[in-house]
């Protein structure tokens, strides 16, 4: 391994307790084209999950390092637990994170009482149709109607009215997707810490939820949302995924200029 | 019965994406170098945003589900919007199976 130089940058990939034992090897970020060593620096009884940059130079969320990132605090989690930072977070330097944790080691400390032995589990659910449109419509004569109005009409000034055609069709969109949510929510998050709401990124795209459980809950997890899949009808399509750091749930107040992401 | 896929252990990269990229504990001192980097990541991901626009290709796609013959007309009894089964959508249903 190289020495570290005390005056190079450092990535951050989350916080974990001092006297936790982690030794991950050379599987961070890319650093000179090959994953950087990932290391601890410890303050008091709080540390940060780091590996050296050469310079504060920007990382680009490629796919080798956002794997790397995911894989640091993935495997963080399987020993203890860590208040993951969000990718592509770089310190001038080791002095300066090490300011950072000491001025926030309470703060940390409780968090990562909060968060122990925790993890997050996702779940995904799409529509498995040919076509998405052709599925709603089928399902909202509204929509029907308006659609046979303007697309027969012999009118060829639509566009207030295909625009409103598109508005509903969102609405119609939303408003499965709420019920579906909650109904998911209703089934799963039973004496759970309440899930996060992702945006979805597809029309196709129902549902994208976190949960936070027990890392020894995880199987229990598994088998509810089969359960609660057997009751649902065909076109519903569902998947787990996880177990991840507790991106979602980390939640930090920090004084200066910090701040922690949430959905 | 609705199938269930279990994707522990192997993520795919929407999934890393929406989970960890703007996600987590942000510095903003230290992040702010990666702007660039998620905006070009951004342009890339699909994401469906309302606009104006967003809702014409709705309903551009929404027009090709309409029947190519039969506008239903009579069947739809207008402004009655409470219909219950528009005869088009059992055609309609055939035509997508």
């Amino acid at each position: 391994m190289s020495t570290i130089a005390r005056s190079s940058a450092v990535y951050v990939y989350g916080l974990v307790r001092a006297n936790l034992d982690l030794d991950l090897g050379p599987i961070g970020i890319h650093e000179d084209g090959a994953p950087a060593p990932v290391y601890t620096l410890p303050v008091g009884r709080i540390a940060a999950v780091v590996s050296a940059r050469k310079e504060r130079s920007f990382v680009l969320p490629a796919r080798g390092d956002l794997d790397a990132h995911q894989r640091v605090t993935s495997r963080t989690m399987e020993v203890g637990t860590i208040l993951p930072f969000a990718f592509g977070q770089v310190a001038r330097n080791e002095r300066e994170v090490s300011r950072f944790l000491r001025a926030h080691q309470s703060s940390v400390s409780r968090e990562l009482d909060r968060l122990e032995g925790k993890v997050q589990m996702g779940l995904k659910v799409q529509w498995e149709v040919n076509n998405i449109y052709q599925y709603i419509i089928d399902t909202n004569p509204e929509l029907a109607y308006l659609r046979d109005r303007l697309f027969t009409s012999t009118d060829p000034s639509g566009l207030a009215e295909q625009i409103e055609l598109g508005q509903r069709f969102e609405a119609c969109l939303q408003a499965k997707r709420a019920q579906v949510v909650n109904s998911l929510v209703d089934g799963l998050a039973v004496n759970l810490v309440p899930p996060k709401e992702l945006p979805v990124r597809s029309e196709k795209a129902v549902a994208d939820l976190m949960f936070l459980i027990e890392r020894s809950d995880r199987a229990r997890f598994e088998e509810d949302v089969r359960q609660l899949a057997a009751a649902w009808p065909p076109e519903y399509a569902f998947r787990v995924t996880g177990p991840w750091a507790p991106f979602n749930f980390v939640e930090l107040q920090l004084s200066g200029s910090t701040r922690s992401y949430q959905s | 019965m609705a199938k269930v896929q279990v994707s522990t252990n192997s993520a795919n990269l929407a999934d890393i994406v929406g989970a960890i990229l703007d996600k987590g504990i942000v510095i903003e001192v230290w992040a702010k170098l990666l702007l660039l980097g998620t905006e070009i990541l951004r342009l890339e991901a699909r994401v469906v945003v309302a606009s104006v626009q967003t809702y014409l290709t709705y309903a551009e796609a929404i027009g090709l589900t309409r029947l190519v013959a039969a506008p239903a007309a009579a069947a739809i009894a207008a402004p009655a919007l409470d219909i219950r089964v528009p005869a088009s959508r059992e055609i309609a249903g055939h035509a997508v199976r």
